[in-house]
C-alpha cells in the first residue's frame, strides 16, 4: 500500500529470485510430503483446548484488560477528532496512520499472537456494552435474525474498508478517514442498538477478522471458566465454526491483500496508465473485484473438486465452508508479507504522532520529534520475514485442511480429496511469492 | 624622442607590458607633462583592466585617510558591505570636479576585480546572484575626479573575502557530482522517462525534471522536495542511502514520475 503523500512512502524491494525459487519449491515439496506423513485421524480439535496458562499470566492479562479497553477507546476518539478537526496532511495527522498501520496491520498480528483480545478491547463494543447495561440488556446477547445474524454484514464492512484503502484515490486524506470511521462506527452502533452489543461479534467485520486470526494464537480463554489457556499455535483452527458469510469475509480479505500486491506490479502500472482521481478509482475497483473473484473462484472450484473426489453430495457452498479455516493462516501470511515493513517503519511514525495527535505542537510522550529510522531492519530481513510468513501460512493451511479432511472422510478418501485443496493452496502461495518477486 | 618611440611600440604590441611599465613609476609620470601620448594610452589601459594607474593617482597628504571593509550576509538576500574610513569624507556633491582636497572623495567597489559601483557613503547592499564559492570584495578610495588615492605609492584600499553558500564543491563540476542522472519530462500529464529505475545503495542520484506546469517534485520516503517551474528543468540531487522502492511524484498534480528501486 502506498498512501499518497506520506503514509507508506517506502515500498519493499522485490524478492530475490533465488529466495523465491527456494521457498516456492519448499512449499510444493511440503505439500506432497504432508499427504504421506500427516496423521490419519483428526488431532487439532483435541489439542485446541490446550492446558491452563500460568496463573500469573492470567492475572496480568486480566488486569491489563480494563487498561487496554480504556486506552483503545481514548485512541479511537483521538483518531476521530484528529481526522475531523486535525491538520489536513497525511503525514502530520494521527488518523491515517492510526487506521491503516496501527489498527489494520498491528491488531491482526497482535490477535494472532495474543488471542482474541479485541473481543473486549473493541471501542465500539465498549460503547455498545455500556449502552446495553444502561438499558438493562445483556451485552453478550444478540437478537439479530436472518442475514443480520450471519457474517455477511461483516464481509460488506470489510469490503468497503478494502475499497477505501486499495481502490479509492485518496485513501490517506484525514477527511476521508474521518468520514469512513464515523460512518462505520455509526452503522455498527445502530446495529448494536437494534440487536444488542453482542451483534458486533458477527456484524463488525474487523472484530470478525481479528477473532478468526485469534484461532492461530497460542493463548485463548476458556468459554465456560473464562480462564486463560495455552496451546500450540494454529491448533485453534479446528474450533473455528464458519457460518454463512464467513467464507466471504476470508475471501474478501485474501483477495484484497492479493490486489494490494498486484497493484504494486508493473503490470498494473501499465493497466492504470495515466489515469488519476476517480478514473483511477474505477480501474482499481475493477482490479479489486477481479482479485477477490479470482481468489474466490479458485477456492470454490477446489472445494467442488474435493466434494467430487470424496463422493460428498452436500452442496458446493455448504461444504466449502468446511475448508474456510484452512485459509486463515494464508490470510495472516499475506498480511504479514505485505505489511510487515509498513508496521516497522510507519509504526515509528505512529509513535511520534501519538505524542501530538492533533497537530497542536504537543509532546505528550516525548516522541513527537521522532523520525522514521529506515535502517531499523534491513531489506534482507524483510525479505526473510515475507518468505517465512508465506511458507508458514502455506504449511498451516495444508495441515488445517488435512485435519479437516480426515475428520470428514475415511483416511484413504481424505488423502485423495486433498489434491484440489493442495492445488489451490500452492496457487495462493506461489501467487503470493510471485507478487513479492514483482513488487 | 627615441625613448617615446620605443614606448609607443610597446603599447601597440603588448598592452599588458605597457600597463606594468606605466605602473612602475607613478609619481614621476604624474608630474611629467611631456609624455602625453603615453599618458593617454596608459589611461585607457587602466580603465580596461580596472587597475589603478600611477599616472592618474591622487597622493594623499597628512592626515592620510584609511579604509577598512566588512561584509556580512544579509538575512534575506545578498551581502551588506560596510566601508569604514578615517580622515575621509564622502563628497558626492563634488564628484567629477577636477579639484580634490585630500580627505574627500568617494569610493569604488570591486568584486573579483570587476568594478560594481561607485560608493557615496559607508554602506552598500551587494545584491544579485553570486556563484557559490569565495569572492574578493575590494573597496578603493578615489578623488573627485576618480583618481585612486595613494599614500607613499600604495593605493588606499581594503579587501575582504565573502563565501557564498551553496557548496561550490558539489555544484561546480556538475557532471561528476550529479551522479546517476535520471531525465524525466512531463507534458500534458504524460511522463517521458518514467517507470522503475534501479539505483545502487549509497549512490548519488540526480532527478532532472522538466514539466509544462508549475509543481513540486516529491521523493517519498526520503521526503525531499524540489520546486519545478513550467518549462524549466529542476534538479533534485540526493544520496540514495535508504533501501527500498520509492515513488517520485509531482505533488500537486499527483502524477507519478518514476519509481526508484534502491538496493
Amino acid at each position: 500500500m502506498i498512501l499518497a503523500h506520506g503514509v507508506g512512502g517506502r515500498a519493499d524491494l522485490p524478492l530475490p529470485v533465488w529466495l523465491f525459487a527456494y521457498s516456492a519449491a519448499f512449499a510444493l515439496l511440503i505439500s506432497f510430503v504432508a499427504l504421506r506423513i500427516l496423521w490419519p485421524r483428526p488431532r487439532l480439535a483435541a489439542a485446541a483446548d490446550g492446558r491452563p496458562a500460568p496463573a500469573l499470566l492470567d492475572h496480568v492479562a486480566t488486569s491489563l484488560r480494563p487498561v487496554a479497553q480504556i486506552g483503545a477507546l481514548v485512541l479511537f476518539v483521538a483518531t476521530l477528532v484528529s481526522a475531523w478537526f486535525g491538520v489536513d496532511a497525511v503525514a502530520d495527522n494521527l488518523a491515517p496512520t492510526a487506521l491503516y498501520v496501527a489498527f489494520w496491520v498491528g491488531v491482526p498480528i497482535l490477535s494472532a499472537l495474543l488471542g482474541d483480545f479485541w473481543r473486549r478491547v473493541n471501542p465500539l463494543w465498549t460503547v455498545a456494552a455500556v449502552l446495553d447495561r444502561l438499558g438493562r440488556r445483556d451485552p453478550e446477547a444478540s437478537t439479530a435474525t436472518g442475514i443480520w445474524a450471519t457474517h455477511w454484514p461483516a464481509a460488506a464492512g470489510l469490503a468497503v474498508f478494502l475499497w477505501l484503502e486499495l481502490a479509492y484515490h485518496e485513501p490517506g486524506s484525514p477527511a476521508v478517514v474521518g468520514i469512513f470511521l464515523g460512518a462505520y462506527a455509526g452503522v455498527m452502533l445502530v446495529g448494536a442498538a437494534a440487536f444488542g452489543a453482542g451483534w458486533l461479534r458477527t456484524g463488525d467485520g474487523f472484530a470478525v477478522f481479528f477473532s478468526l486470526l485469534a484461532a492461530l494464537a497460542p493463548l485463548h480463554r476458556d468459554d465456560e471458566s473464562g480462564r486463560l489457556r495455552l496451546r500450540w499455535p494454529g491448533v485453534g483452527l479446528a474450533r473455528v465454526e464458519p457460518g454463512r458469510g464467513t467464507m466471504a469475509v476470508v475471501l474478501v480479505l485474501l483477495g484484497g491483500t492479493a490486489f494490494d500486491g498486484f497493484s504494486r506490479t508493473a503490470v498494473w502500472d501499465d493497466a492504470l496508465g495515466t489515469r488519476r482521481g476517480w478514473d483511477a478509482t474505477i480501474v482499481n475497483t475493477a482490479g479489486l473485484v477481479l482479485a477477490i473473484g479470482v481468489v474466490a473462484v479458485l477456492f470454490l472450484v477446489a472445494c467442488r473438486l474435493v466434494a467430487i473426489l470424496a463422493n460428498d453430495d452436500r452442496g458446493t457452498l455448504e461444504q466449502s465452508w468446511r475448508w474456510v479455516p484452512s485459509l486463515i493462516p494464508i490470510v495472516l501470511a499475506y498480511s504479514v508479507a505485505h505489511y510487515f515493513s509498513l508496521l516497522v517503519f510507519e509504526g515509528q511514525s505512529f509513535v511520534a504522532l501519538l505524542s501530538d495527535p492533533f497537530g497542536e505542537g504537543w509532546d505528550l510522550f516525548g516522541t513527537a520529534g521522532n523520525t522514521i529510522d529506515y535502517t531499523a531492519v534491513s531489506p534482507e530481513f524483510i525479505a526473510y520475514v515475507q518468505v517465512a510468513a508465506i511458507v508458514a501460512g502455506h504449511v498451516g493451511g495444508v495441515i488445517a485442511a488435512h485435519d479437516r479432511a480426515v475428520e470428514l472422510y475415511p483416511p484413504r478418501v481424505a488423502v485423495r480429496s486433498q489434491y484440489p485443496m493442495l492445488g489451490v493452496m500452492i496457487a495462493y502461495t506461489v501467487g503470493g511469492l510471485l507478487l513479492l518477486l514483482n513488487a | 624622442m627615441r625613448h617615446r618611440h620605443v614606448w609607443r611600440a610597446l603599447v601597440g604590441v603588448f598592452a599588458a607590458t605597457t600597463l606594468v611599465a606605466a605602473c612602475g613609476d607613478d609619481t614621476e609620470t604624474a608630474t611629467d607633462t611631456t609624455t602625453t601620448t603615453a599618458d593617454t594610452t596608459a589611461d585607457s589601459t587602466a580603465n580596461d583592466g580596472g587597475h589603478d594607474h600611477g599616472g592618474r593617482s591622487f597622493e594623499a597628504v597628512d592626515p592620510v585617510p584609511t579604509v577598512e571593509v566588512e561584509a556580512t550576509e544579509d538575512a534575506k538576500a545578498g551581502w551588506n558591505i560596510h566601508v569604514m574610513t578615517t580622515d575621509f569624507t564622502f563628497t558626492p556633491e563634488k564628484v567629477n570636479d577636477a579639484e580634490t582636497t585630500s580627505g574627500e572623495g568617494h569610493a569604488h567597489l570591486y568584486v573579483d576585480g570587476t568594478k560594481i559601483n561607485r560608493l557615496y557613503g559607508s554602506w552598500y547592499h551587494l545584491g544579485g546572484e553570486l556563484e557559490p564559492g569565495e569572492h574578493e570584495v575590494r573597496v578603493e578610495l578615489n578623488a573627485n575626479d576618480h583618481r585612486p588615492y595613494v599614500a607613499d605609492g600604495t593605493p588606499i584600499a581594503a579587501t575582504t573575502t565573502i563565501t557564498v553558500e551553496g557548496d561550490s564543491t558539489t555544484e561546480t563540476p556538475v557532471d561528476e557530482e550529479a551522479g546517476q542522472v535520471i531525465e524525466i519530462t512531463v507534458s500534458g500529464g504524460e511522463v517521458t522517462g518514467g517507470g522503475r529505475h534501479e539505483v545502487a545503495l549509497g549512490e548519488r542520484v540526480t532527478l532532472r525534471v522538466t514539466s509544462d506546469i508549475d509543481d513540486h517534485v516529491h521523493l517519498h520516503g526520503y521526503d525531499v522536495f524540489q520546486d519545478v517551474a513550467a518549462g524549466e528543468a529542476a534538479e533534485l540531487t540526493f544520496e540514495a542511502d535508504i533501501p527500498g522502492v520509492f515513488e517520485v511524484e509531482l505533488e500537486d498534480s499527483v502524477i507519478q514520475l518514476v519509481e526508484l528501486e534502491v538496493s
